[in-house]
């Protein structure tokens, strides 16, 4: 038997691809929440209101020099076991066994699974919606201010003029950067194995490190290989749609 | 506008007060576990049971070492001479911990079977990879560097020739174990290292110099866990993410216990302590460190 071989049949003990399949996901969920409070904050830094402006710099500010694994840290030891927070009721157990386990319950419980799982996408979703709000701020920048002058000489008002004229073109003039954003929560979701998401590739990787020391170069490889499956169709995505929908002027 | 004002206004105290209450419920809920510990006269967290597993704890050498046999003789010596059990009583002070007296102190040796001629990483030097993080096995405290492992270590060296000062000590973590005696980056490895044949392929094994065993640490008066078996029943059990003890947990009882993954033993334990798991299993001597830190 070969190396490759004996590593297939190494390999097939472990969850490999529902690892991969647990970044996807984290990725997907902490992405959308990244984008709607990246949005939020961004609206609010754009705003004629002065705190507004100033909650929204802070906001911003403190979650960019955090770094990651604190956050991810501070989502058990602060807000789990300090504050109690806890998401394993029904409805968050019924959530992530329908979107890991595709609706066929594991034999285990996994109610702290759950738990970890939405402190994760939260942490996630925290952390980079800041990288956000500075992507599609520097979006708003290449908008003229001509526009921002138009709409209010028309008669609308910031909320109107922001949902209207501004923030549409900031977006696509911003999508290059949010792609960016956009990769590095992909492969950010790996340190969702500090919050105990365990069935993610990092924690994966690790134990057939542990049992297996003599594949080690195979097993790198192996997730490295997945990672740059995941990333590059997301990269030329990006770019293909930055320069497809860039304002023309 | 007024009204956003005060919206704005109503949204920055919320996050003070938010922020303050982290802040004291965190401290107070670490006042409780610490006086809850301190108010039961006695430890927090027991070691239970006996062990269920084997695990021999053998010292790490690069194929080519010249070392093994001499490696084997030390520790020999050590437990012939009584330093074994003298710094091994020492370093479980306190600790209602036994080790296991059917397998320690060690009796059957590895038999060397690679021997070469490589150098040592630094000239008139020893390396050795050992734990920074487990307290009371291999510990570094600022500068120094404590525990079990780290006093065979000491004793090994000097039968080989090196004073205490000409060990170099560096940090050796689970999973690059192999690869830093391989690229001969440690001359060798006293790190809970468990002698297993996957990887006496890339490593040649001396010692074994402790025979541990899996094990579970519980909260101080918890009667209804008293083995692997009690677990059966929704049961909380941490450990480390991809360690040798999760796995044989996960082969052995996952049909009815829920195990949680961390990436550190700390964080397990300060589970533990906070109620959220009932039991962390690992190798029955590193429990007892850290049992013993924890009170």
């Amino acid at each position: 038997m070969t190396l490759l071989t004996r590593y297939l049949e190494f390999m097939a003990n472990y969850p490999v691809f529902r690892a991969f399949w647990v970044n996807i996901t984290l990725t997907v969920f902490s992405g959308a929440l990244a984008l709607i409070l990246g949005t939020i904050a961004v609206t609010m830094r754009i705003s004629p209101i002065p705190s507004l402006r100033a909650v929204s710099t802070f906001y911003v500010n403190v979650l960019r020099d955090i770094p990651l694994t604190v956050v991810m840290v501070a989502m058990t030891t602060v807000v789990y076991f300090s504050l109690d927070v806890d998401f394993s009721g029904q409805l968050a157990t019924d959530f992530y066994v329908g979107v890991v386990y595709f609706g066929q319950a594991p034999e285990t419980s996994v109610g702290m699974m759950a738990n970890f799982y939405l402190l994760a996408i939260i942490g996630l979703g925290l952390y980079h919606s800041s990288f956000i709000a500075e992507a599609i701020r520097s979006g708003v920048n290449t908008v003229p201010l001509g526009q921002a002058e138009a709409a209010r000489a028309v008669g609308l008002t910031f909320l109107q003029s922001a949902r209207i004229v501004i923030l549409p073109q900031a977006f696509r003039g911003a999508i290059a950067p949010i792609g960016n954003t956009i990769i590095a929560l992909i492969k950010n979701t790996t340190v969702a194995s500090v919050t105990g998401v365990a069935v993610e590739t990092s924690a994966t990787m690790s134990g057939m490190i542990e049992m297996g020391p003599q594949f080690i170069i195979l097993i790198f490889l192996t997730f490295a290989l997945g990672y740059v499956i995941i990333v590059i169709p997301v990269g030329v995505l990006t770019t293909t749609l930055s320069r497809r929908l860039a304002v023309k002027r | 506008m007024r009204a956003i004002h005060r919206a704005a206004a109503g949204l920055a105290a919320l996050s003070l007060a938010f922020g303050l209450a982290a802040c004291s419920s965190s401290d107070s809920g670490s006042g409780s576990s610490s006086s809850a510990g301190g108010d039961t006269s006695g430890p927090a967290l027991t070691v239970v049971g006996k062990p269920f597993t084997t695990e021999l704890y053998g010292v790490g050498l690069p194929l080519d070492s010249p070392y093994c046999e001499q490696v084997n003789a030390a520790i020999k010596d050590m437990i012939d001479d009584g330093t074994w059990q003298a710094k091994l009583d020492a370093e479980m002070q306190g600790v209602a911990y036994t080790p296991n007296p059917e397998t320690n102190p060690p009796k059957d040796f590895e038999v060397c079977d690679h021997t070469g001629n490589a150098g040592l990483v630094t000239a008139g030097k020893i390396t050795i990879g050992i734990k920074f993080d487990q307290p009371h096995l291999g510990f570094k405290d600022g500068n120094t560097y404590t525990g079990f492992d780290v006093d065979v270590a000491t004793y090994v060296a000097g039968k080989l020739g090196f004073s205490a000062d000409q060990i170099v000590w560096v940090e050796s973590v689970s999973a690059q174990r192999e690869t830093l005696l391989q690229n001969h980056q440690v001359d060798m490895i006293f790190a809970t290292y468990s002698i297993t044949d996957a990887r006496k392929e890339k490593v040649e094994f001396a010692g074994p110099y402790f025979v541990a065993g899996q094990d579970l640490l519980i909260r101080t008066g918890t009667t209804d866990i008293t083995g692997p078996e009690s677990l059966n029943n929704g049961k909380k059990l941490c450990s480390v993410a991809g360690s040798t003890p999760a796995q044989k947990i996960k082969d052995s009882y996952a049909t009815d216990v829920e195990l949680i993954e961390f990436q550190t033993y700390s964080e397990c334990v300060q589970a533990l302590l906070a109620n959220k798991v009932d039991a962390v299993t690992t190798d029955d001597i590193i429990l007892a460190g850290l049992a013993a830190a924890a009170n």
